[in-house]
């Protein structure tokens, strides 16, 4: 384990600095260095970019491309399908924005070497679904790293961003940002004319379905800490939908993907009496939530609502009958392909348990919830969008620019901008960094002003629970129960139990009321003055510590906004108890906060919901 | 200087037995199947065992795969290592003559030899070990797992100061130092169970076990379907 | 399914360390070779497994809900551009794949600085390599409406 050796302070100066590389952080630095060719682009990366993010083990599927080339789709029909599916809510600049682009980062992708399959018949990508295409994508992460690498002035692994770090002469400006080394704790300053946000969406914020070993196997990576979230959150961005958090239906225990198997391969699922149940509900769904029951496809949220209420009927298990549709050898590859490119833990499974997908349906749950900007749900920053189709309320000058001038995010950062997936994500990383190198181009008399003595603080804020740690372990004789501190893991779980019990996670089936919001409020309120005291032995758990207060930043901001809508907007994702209709003459709109650190307040607004597409 | 050879050779067969009875690694080690796949096996168990010896041990090409440097420093330490024990098993048949750290005793110009080449091997090493290179930890930090490259270096440093003093006519302090040097070399052989030198022999057979299980058609890896 | 390390394989070359997404492959201070020190954070996306030059990490299923007796291994053959992988059931059934992952050589792609710069799109709402690489049907344009 690394032990802190160093004490020192290290400076780097960068035109445009790009946090976390993931998809979008890549794509973000691919297109920085076309537009910015004389532009010193650094990356900063917690882990290491050749397999950082949610893609680290690959995917085996593209779900956002159109196919404009074969007349598959238009960017319209994107922002329709978005719409519906999203009951309504989304920033549809901002999604037709990533329609009308993501066919070139598919293409380029395919010329890098991803291997796209394509069918035989038409000579096109073989459809997984209407916007989904099949890949042989273990390597997907790699590749896409590796044009990274090729395009970044410096890319610097092992580096933890805990604060970005405002201009000193002007509160509403980002100036750069600051962090650890996870292998010797040395302090890093970066400098930065803009910064491009990119760090991930939340998992572990809510009580995983496995709790021992098997909390490592959320569906999305547990790696994804919110720092995206938290990161703004604390300089004062405006959030948007962070009360969308998302619940996935999967393959049971090992997450395992299903889009290849329903869409793809047509299975179906059903009770254990055999029946089907997805549509049984619709009467009383439709008399609570409208006519956005019958969009087609049924909706995500709506879909998990259905499950939900046949499991209460006690008809469950639910099973997906793999059983019925691998009549052929290629079939049979592409249902393990789908899971060994990119979960290989559902192979596990089956291996463990002697399931044989040709013999045996399997299993599946509905997840605890996650919060991410690039899935069915559109969690995170609110942000300016492109100036040729964004409404005047939506844009204000650079496109995925934030309301902090200089702030920009991409990918699950970003809030509004529903199923962007991989491709989308990364398609958002070069439009921010496009717009982040104009305004670097349009302001290059700025020289960014860091507060020393602020960054001096954050410097002991930083590495305190390594001092909590040492001082304080001389109280006991082993162990790891201590009054004076607690490990990061152990507030995790303290979180995760908050999160679950009130906020709506899976031992409520996702139910909540205000009452409930309250209690967790007052209960994340300890745990935030209990951060003084986490303890770490090393610099992994230090990691490990500025998770948590990242995390914990983001379950603030879930609550507060999940309060603030009194309405239940998204069934399956989470239900208001005391307001359980979906209610459109009130809540057609987008819910924003604002953190305020001078006061430590947050202002909870709304902001209209405007349609650009019929 | 017989009896030193036999005593130490004892105190190795002791302290192996002891490492492999005391954590139940002998009875493990059996217990271990492996499952063949190959219906028929392929090649011979004799090239398997040469091949283990020429490539995998003395040319140490598996430490290949860590890094050129790991397996270039291994390999110094090595010859270096076997140049060493091999000049005092043959000088101490009474076939050099007498016992004096001389300039023109061949036996122990080759023990210099070899411990010049461990010394560099070892420090060549230093920056290289994992702990150094990829968790952060300083060089000059040394915990448990050093306890056999500094076995090493006190074998190497005395026998090299015990020479350099021998042949500046400082006669007493070099004989202290060579004794220093003898009985580091019995420590290590006596030690095996608190430090990583066993691994001389556990990989060693790892190695020509692993070989032979592959003529065999024994592997847990996939089967490449080609094309 | 949380990774482990073969004692007897393991060389401590730090590949694991280097590339584990979630940094918990570190080295035993009393045996300087790999182990998982939180397999309740590990997601099980075998990257370490891949980048070990030895195959001494191997995955078993996480203890929650894995049965004993399984096995998943990996190939991975960057230069041959695939990966394969051994299936062993409880029950003793074995299934391999072989699916291939890049169609390019690593390390080929070409930076973005080598094409050509267009300053005049600066403004404009195209990003890099278009419209070429949208690949519209003539007549179509971006839509902007």
């Amino acid at each position: 384990m690394s032990m802190r050796t160093s004490k020192s302070t290290r400076l780097v100066d960068s035109d445009l600095l790009i946090i976390g590389g993931g998809m979008a952080g890549c794509g973000a630095a691919y297109e920085a260095r076309y537009w910015g060719r004389k532009l010193k682009i650094v990356v900063v990366e917690k882990a290491n970019i050749e397999r950082s993010g949610a893609v680290a083990m690959g995917l085996s599927a593209i779900n956002c491309y159109m196919g404009m080339r074969w007349n598959e789709n238009t960017p319209e029909d994107f922002v329709r399908y978005t719409r519906s599916d999203l009951m309504g809510l989304v920033r549809e600049d901002l999604v037709l924005d990533i329609a009308r682009h993501v066919d070139s980062t598919v293409h380029l992708f395919e010329e890098w070497g991803l291997p796209i399959i394509y069918d035989e018949k038409t000579g096109r990508y073989k459809r997984e679904g209407r916007w989904q295409i099949l890949i042989h994508g273990e390597s997907y992460k790699p590749i896409v790293a590796e044009a990274a690498q090729k395009s970044a002035s410096e890319i610097y692994n092992r580096i933890m961003v805990t604060h970005l770090l405002r201009d000193a002469s002007d509160k509403n400006r980002i100036a750069g940002a600051a962090g650890f080394s996870v292998r010797d704790g040395t302090f890093y300053v970066f400098r930065a004319k803009a910064v491009i946000v990119s760090a991930g969406g939340a998992t572990h914020v809510y009580r995983p379905k496995s709790v021992g070993e098997g909390a490592g196997r959320t569906w999305y990576a547990p790696w994804s800490t919110g720092s995206a979230y938290a990161l703004l959150i604390r300089v004062g961005a405006t959030m948007t939908q962070m009360e969308n958090r998302l619940v996935v239906t999967r393959f049971k225990d090992g997450y395992g993907p299903v889009g290849a198997w329903f869409l793809a391969l047509k299975a179906v699922a059903r009770n254990a009496y055999g029946e089907d149940y997805e549509r049984k509900y619709v009467e009383q769904q439709r008399e609570l939530y409208g006519s956005y029951v019958d969009a087609k496809p049924f909706p995500t949220c709506l879909r998990n609502d259905s499950m939900l209420r046949e499991l209460k009927a006690g008809k469950g298990p639910i099973y997906i009958h793999t059983e019925q549709v691998l009549d052929t050898k290629e079939k049979e590859e592409l249902g393990w392909e789908d899971f060994l490119d990119m979960t290989m833990s559902q192979s596990i499974v089956w291996a463990s348990q002697n399931i044989d997908p040709k013999t045996t349906p399997s299993e599946l749950q509905t997840s605890e919830p996650y919060i991410m900007g690039s899935h069915a749900t559109c969690s995170g920053a609110w942000a300016s969008g492109p100036d040729d189709i964004s409404p005047e309320q939506y844009k204000w000058g650079y496109n995925r620019m934030t309301t902090v001038k200089g702030l920009f995010g991409a990918g699950d950062t970003i809030g509004g901008s529903a199923h962007k997936f991989s491709s989308g994500s990364f398609t958002e990383g070069r439009l921010a960094a496009k717009a982040a190198v104009k305004y670097i181009l349009d302001n290059s008399e700025y020289r960014p002003q860091l507060d020393n003595n602020g960054i001096e603080s954050i410097k002991e804020e930083v590495f305190k629970p390594l001092e909590n740690y040492e001082v304080g372990k001389n109280k006991i004789v082993a162990g790891t129960v201590s009054p004076l501190y607690i490990y990061p893991n152990q507030g995790v779980v303290r979180l995760e139990k908050i999160m679950d019990e009130y906020a709506g996670g899976w031992s409520t089936m996702y139910m909540t009321n205000e009452f409930m919001l309250n209690r967790a409020l007052e209960l994340l309120r300890f745990l935030k003055e209990d951060l003084a005291s986490i303890a770490a032995q090393d610099l992994h758990q230090l990691q490990r510590a500025w998770e948590l207060h990242h995390r914990l930043w983001t379950a603030e901001a879930v609550v507060r906004h999940t309060l603030f809508r009194k309405e239940t907007r998204w069934p399956g994702y989470y239900y208001r108890a005391d307001y359980p209709k979906l209610d459109d003459d009130n809540w057609h709109v987008f819910v924003n906060s604002k953190y305020d650190s001078d006061s430590n307040s947050w202002t909870i607004t709304t902001a209209p919901v405007i349609h650009i597409v019929k | 200087m017989q009896l030193y050879i036999l005593a130490s050779l004892l105190i190795l067969l002791i302290s192996m037995g002891y490492d492999l009875l005391h954590d139940r690694k002998l009875e493990f080690m059996m217990r271990q199947r492996r499952e063949s796949r190959a219906a028929k096996a392929r090649g011979s168990i004799v090239s398997a065992i040469g091949k283990a010896i020429l490539i995998d041990i003395a040319s140490s090409s598996p430490l290949g795969k860590c890094s050129p440097g790991r397996r270039a420093s291994h390999l110094l330490t090595l010859w270096g290592f076997l140049l060493l024990i091999l000049s005092i098993l043959i000088s101490a048949t009474g076939v050099a003559g007498n016992f004096v750290i001389s300039s023109n005793n061949p036996f122990m110009i080759a023990q210099l030899l070899g411990s010049l080449c461990l010394f560099a091997g070892v420090v060549w090493y230093l920056p290289q070990r994992v702990n150094v290179k990829f968790e952060g930890n300083s060089i000059l930090g040394f915990n448990y797992s050093d306890s056999f490259i500094l076995n090493l270096l006190v074998t190497c440093i005395s026998f090299i100061a015990s020479y350099i003093l021998s042949s500046l006519y400082f006669a007493i302090a070099s004989a202290v130092l060579f004794y220093v040097y003898l009985v580091s070399i019995t420590l290590m052989f006596g030690l095996t169970h608190w430090t990583k030198f066993p691994h001389s022999f556990y990989k060693a057979g790892l190695f020509i076990i692993d070989r032979i299980d592959r003529e065999r058609g024994i592997s847990n890896l996939p089967e490449v379907a080609e094309g | 399914m949380p990774t482990f390390v073969d004692i007897s394989i393991c060389d401590g070359c730090g590949k694991c360390v280097e590339v584990c997404p979630s940094d918990i492959m570190h080295i035993d201070k009393k045996l300087r070779r790999a182990y998982n020190i939180e397999p309740d954070y590990c997601w099980e996306c075998y990257s370490c497994v891949k980048a070990c030059p030895q195959h001494a990490i191997d995955m078993r299923g996480y203890a929650d809900f894995c049965p004993l007796g399984h096995a998943l291994t990996v190939l991975r053959e960057p230069e041959k551009g695939r990966v394969s992988w051994r299936v062993k059931y409880r029950n003793g059934s074995i299934k391999n794949f072989t699916f291939p992952i890049r169609t390019t050589p690593f390390g080929s792609i070409k930076p973005p600085d080598s094409f050509p710069f267009r300053e005049d799109e600066l403004n404009s709402q195209l990003l890099s390599h278009e419209p070429e690489y949208l690949k519209l049907p003539a007549r179509q344009e971006v839509s902007s409406k």
